[in-house]
């Protein structure tokens, strides 16, 4: 009973910080009330799934749930919202652009394609396994330093991918990434 | 004044080069991203497709402890090279069935313990294998998932990068306005799931990567032993010791755990070596108010209880990696939080299918049009869930198992594609559309013909309603499509 009490607490207050949010949006000037207000309530619905399970468990409910109050909200409004008049401009189509091809270009892809995929993860397992290291010599506990190289692992690959395709100066990305692998490798044995 | 239009040329510089970023990346692997999601959300449900797939097995809501002790004993004892595990898998909500598993084969057992018959589900085995190694080597096949887990994830943070209107964007749709719609549909549907496809994709990717960080952390600082690094999160093998012994106790831990532990849910109980002098017990039991799968509750060969290893209750790094399997696969909050899954999981895929679609419209619009290419994506799109569909008919008529359904669906997925690059997207689109809706047709016939009534009124009935409405709506969907396309010829 008190269970069903505060799973409908949690509810209720979703949809009423997500009717706020959206009532904020659609105010032509910015209301910090209702944002505020909004945000109040998605921790008061996060508190009250919390009673509802587990201390890991409850916040993961009050997660799903809140996605799928947007995801009503969203489909209702696309659902409702009218099908303006657009502007029928008469486009020429576009020219067709003769895109570079060749050996060269193909060969700058490929290499990028290694940089991104290869050598970012290189770099981050190199990171991650040398993070370990540092903090085993530091006297971590085992499982939380392996937790920590477990989650490392994968953002850092995530992000020196993105900055790899994001910089445009191959020489320059490329020292840096071989870099990044390279120095914490030759680092661990001093940690050993 | 000056420092305005600076910060202004630099964020849309910023925005222009992360957009280049998103499309790069979704470009190159989105294909197998697009995989794994479909694949990924069909494996939400992989329990209710095995029972789906052999509808007639025995059911129970629980076993007696004598009655699984008798059932594992009687396998055990058939098995003509011994095994290293035996495992009894006890009924669960989802699959109310208890199954008898060694290295090499399963069966399902009766309530009263007596052996019924051999386990099988082919197609929900050839769908997880898909998902988890792509069908490749168990190790690389981890690992080059684990790596599209995390494209997925720089797709996510570039994705964000590249969207400076987030707020302002939060709730706009703008309908009937061709690629602003779409536009609309990916950017509402990647902020606002977020969460979901954020920590499934790391959790995906850790799972994927975590045997080749071990081997590098055991390379780095123990004698490349990997089982140290993993044995304090999750108990350590004890010492093997083959001489012969009496199989242990199988009855008494799972009475203790029933006695011991009422709140608890026994899902596995598992006999390492047994029949050796070494052998060991393990019974995993979920904890119903938990995100993590379960904890390991440890018993000696004479069934008497040595402790739990800890992923309950005992340190922070055990309990988080204790949940990363179980958030990833969403079977933490029984059908409620697999419905929620499985809407989440069709909305990373229509923000995949979507995103490459303003891709390649970006393209034509700016002259630099990908015919082929963006005919090749359809054939990913469509030829996907249509190769799905066809192996899972070829799986039900029970000719075609393994290595067959493995060999059919890529050899499908990539004809879909040859014919796209010949006949072009219009046609590939139009033809998926139809293969799904003749597939599931041809599912459904196939399926009440070898099962009959019996298929429809127990375990297969759930599977059954889906598949018919998913054909009603597919056949509802091409009439709609095909009379909007005689209207259009009429007036024009």
């Amino acid at each position: 009973m008190i269970e069903m009490i505060w799973t409908l607490l949690g509810v209720v207050t979703a949809i009423g910080s997500v009717g706020l949010l959206y009532a904020a949006w659609s105010k032509r000037s910015r209301s910090r009330q209702l944002i505020l207000g909004g945000w109040f309530l998605a921790t008061v619905s996060l508190v009250s799934w919390s009673q509802t399970s587990g201390v890991d468990k409850g916040p993961a409910k009050a997660i799903v749930a809140f996605i799928l109050i947007v995801l009503t909200v969203l489909a209702v409004l696309a659902y409702r919202s009218p099908v303006k008049q657009r502007r029928n401009i008469e486009r020429e189509p576009a020219q067709a652009i003769e895109v570079r091809s060749g050996l060269k270009i193909w060969a700058m892809r490929s290499y990028n394609f290694i940089l991104l995929l290869l050598v970012s993860g290189l770099a981050a397992m190199s990171i991650s396994t040398a993070a370990f290291m540092v903090g085993r010599a530091f006297g971590a506990e085992h499982t939380a330093n392996l937790t920590v190289s477990m989650f490392l692992f994968p953002i850092l690959w995530a992000i020196f991918s993105v900055v790899t395709g994001y910089a445009s100066r191959p020489l320059v990305k490329s020292a840096v990434l071989c870099a990044l692998a390279l120095v914490p490798a030759l680092l661990i044995p001093a940690l050993q | 004044m000056d420092a305005e239009p600076k910060r202004t040329k630099s964020s849309a510089k910023r925005v222009a080069k992360s957009l280049e970023v998103h499309s790069l990346i979704a470009v190159i692997f989105g294909a197998l991203i697009y995989i794994l999601a479909v694949t990924g959300t069909l494996s939400v449900f992989n329990h209710d497709l095995q029972r789906w797939e052999q509808p007639d097995a025995p059911e129970m809501q629980s076993v007696s402890p004598e009655a699984a002790e008798k059932a594992a004993l009687a396998v055990f004892s058939s098995e003509a090279k011994p095994t290293t595990h035996l495992y009894v898998n006890f009924p669960k909500p989802d699959v109310p069935r208890t199954v008898i598993t060694t290295d090499t084969q399963a069966f399902f057992a009766n309530q009263d313990g007596t052996i019924a018959g051999k386990e099988s589900f082919p197609w929900t085995q050839f769908l997880l294998d898909l998902h988890y190694y792509l069908h490749m080597p168990q190790i690389l096949g981890l690992t080059v998932v684990g790596a599209l887990g995390v494209m997925l994830l720089g797709l996510s943070i570039s994705g964000l990068l590249a969207h400076p209107r987030i707020f302002r964007d939060a709730f706009t749709f703008r309908k009937g306005a061709g690629r602003l719609t779409k536009v609309d549909l990916h950017n509402r549907l990647s902020v606002w799931t977020l969460p979901f496809h954020f920590s499934n994709a790391l959790t995906g990717a850790i799972l994927g990567l975590a045997s080749i960080l071990a081997f590098a952390i055991a390379a780095a600082g123990f004698d490349n032993d990997t089982e140290a690094v993993f044995s304090p999160v999750f108990g350590g093998e004890p010492v093997i010791n083959e001489a012969v012994a009496p199989v242990a106790a199988i009855a008494k831990p799972l009475r203790y755990m029933a006695d011991n532990f009422p709140h608890l849910n026994v899902a596995y109980f598992i006999l390492h070596d047994p029949g050796t002098a070494g052998q060991h017990v393990q019974v995993i039991a979920e904890h119903p108010d938990r995100l993590i799968f379960g904890d390991y509750y440890n018993f000696d060969a004479a069934g008497n209880y040595q402790g739990n290893t800890g992923i309950s209750d005992g340190t922070a790094g055990q309990q988080i990696t204790g949940a990363v399997y179980n958030v990833h696969f969403g079977n933490w909050g029984g059908l409620p939080v697999k419905l929620a899954y499985l809407i989440f999981g069709i909305a990373l895929c229509t923000i995949i299918a979507s995103g490459l679609s303003i891709y390649f419209a970006k393209r034509r619009s700016s002259g630099k049009p990908a015919p082929r290419l963006e005919a090749a994506w359809s054939a990913v799109i469509w030829g996907t869930p249509v190769m799905l569909i066809v192996t899972l008919a070829a799986a039900l008529t029970g000719q075609i198992t393994g290595i067959g359904l493995v060999a059919m669906f890529w050899i499908g997925l990539l004809l879909s594609i040859a014919t796209a690059l010949s006949l072009g997207k219009e046609l590939v689109v139009t033809g998926g559309q139809l293969s799904i809706l003749t597939g599931l047709t041809a599912v459904l016939v196939i399926y009440v013909g070898r099962y009959g009534y019996d298929g429809i009124k127990g375990a297969g009935w759930p599977l059954v309603v889906l598949l018919t409405l998913g054909s009603v709506l597919m056949a509802a969907y091409l009439f709609r499509k095909w009379k909007a396309k005689r209207m259009a010829v009429i007036h024009s």
